[in-house]
């Protein structure tokens, strides 16, 4: 039974289709609550705010903060340095990669417990693993970013197959995500969808991907020869056009 | 008979000379028509002069007695460019009250081409919205497929009516394509 929950300002999602009792929703949805508690830059009690307030020695640090911190500085280099947490106006706001590896970290717990059927999704950061409740691959739709009145019209189904996949873009919210090498450049796409080897990768490169604009597609395409393999990418530009990697049409079908 | 001999023998060696200078240029690999026949001509550039001591293997770089035409330039391969599809946003939102009929907006410059559209009002809604113009030459995209390895594809998007687990996306106005539309609606106001 899919349950919801309005976490991190945007609904979570967690659907567990072995048999399961409450208990085990509340443990996932309780995981995110600690990491928005920890992570969320909107709270002002948060480790990330002491952080950038300058309150909290290094050595306080948590050990989640200091995993997000080197994974931060790794995908930065993995990026060309598109991938920063560091914002322009001097603070660390590392969102752009704590959504998918919360995610990641929650469907190990699920594993951890035994399940292998089930679907997590965190504002269109989804993970999901073996089946649906009816037997079937689970299958993801592509927003469609032009219609703003219908936030469920799809214009892509995806079969993920136990990928992880998520959605960069100019979100309702307005754009979070910048071009740390050019800030002022306009955005190329409406929205990027990166299919990655399990929501983590999928999510922080999909950030940095769409920070790159044009070029962003491009990037995902060449990941395997830069040692990522797995990859692959679909965005929609203003135009109702979409450019995707040449491994993407393989998702789109049972 | 011995000046028969000679003319004879001389007449053979033009025959064949003639017979094997035709082979000669009739097939590009062979080696050049000026040497001897245990000349074992195996560098590529066929046809060129004896001396071949060029390096830069370059297959037009020798003399005049080339024979065989220089690399063919590269073929263009034809650069996926999308098909123009009008593509139909169906808004479903109300905005106000409207003037039945057919809008267009006005043309809005973006920094990769121009953006207009056109409102269908119908019943006092907005029903349709129909791009008139967009940028079709879409210079950005074609330079990434250019340079691709691998190449990328592109396709208009089209609205699926699957039933699926979940939805991954983004939601946004875009500038042109709002400022095109308001421009439209601007008119239709009752």
């Amino acid at each position: 039974m899919r349950q919801s929950r309005l976490i991190m300002g945007m609904p979570v999602q967690l659907e567990i289709v072995d048999p399961s009792m409450q208990e085990n929703y509340e443990e996932i949805f309780d995981y995110f609550i600690s990491i928005d508690d920890r992570f969320s830059t909107y709270k002002d009690e948060s480790e990330i705010s002491k952080i950038n307030r300058g309150e909290l020695a290094k050595e306080d640090y948590s050990p989640d903060m200091l995993e997000v911190f080197a994974l931060s500085e790794e995908t930065k280099n993995a990026t060309n340095g598109y991938f920063d947490i560091h914002t322009p106006d001097g603070s660390i706001d590392p969102s752009g990669l704590v959504k998918g590896w919360a995610i990641q970290k929650a469907a190990e717990k699920l594993h951890v417990h035994g399940f292998t059927n089930f679907y997590i999704d965190i504002g269109g950061d989804i993970q999901t693993s073996g089946k649906d409740a009816t037997g079937k691959d689970w299958s993801i739709g592509i927003r469609n970013p032009l219609n703003v009145a219908n936030q469920e019209e799809v214009v892509k189904v995806i079969y993920p197959r136990g990928k992880g996949i998520a959605t960069s873009g100019s979100y309702l919210r307005g754009t979070h995500i910048y071009n740390p090498h050019v800030p002022e450049k306009p955005d190329a796409f409406l929205s990027l969808t990166v299919i990655g080897p399990n929501v983590y990768e999928a999510d922080r490169f999909a950030t940095a991907a769409f920070a790159m604009g044009q070029d962003g597609v491009q990037f995902i395409a060449e990941l395997g020869a830069r040692g990522f393999d797995g990859f692959e990418a679909y965005a929609i530009d203003e135009q109702g056009m979409a450019l995707y990697t040449p491994g993407f049409d393989a998702y789109t079908f049972v | 008979m011995k000046q028969f001999l000679i003319s004879f023998v001389l007449i053979v060696a033009f025959v064949a000379y003639a017979f094997y200078y035709n082979i000669a240029a009739q097939n590009p690999n062979s080696s050049n028509s000026t040497v001897s026949t245990n000349t074992t001509n195996t560098n590529s550039n066929s046809g060129v002069v004896v001396t071949d001591t060029t390096t830069n293997g370059g297959a037009s770089s020798n003399g005049n007695t080339v024979t065989q035409s220089p690399t063919p330039a590269p073929v263009k391969t034809p650069v996926q460019t999308p098909t123009p599809v009008i593509t139909p946003v169906v808004v479903k939102k109300t905005t106000g009250k409207y003037v039945d009929g057919i809008y267009t907006g006005a043309a809005i410059n973006e920094y990769y081409g121009t953006v207009q559209v056109a409102a269908v009002i119908s019943g006092g809604r907005l029903t349709k919205v129909t791009f008139l113009q967009y940028p079709t030459d879409r210079s950005t995209s074609k330079a990434i497929n250019q340079r691709a390895t691998p190449q990328l594809a592109a396709q208009a998007i089209q609205v699926q009516s699957a039933n699926v687990s979940g939805v991954s996306g983004a939601s946004a106005t875009s500038d042109a394509f709002s400022q095109s539309l308001a421009s439209a609606l601007s008119q239709a106001a009752a």
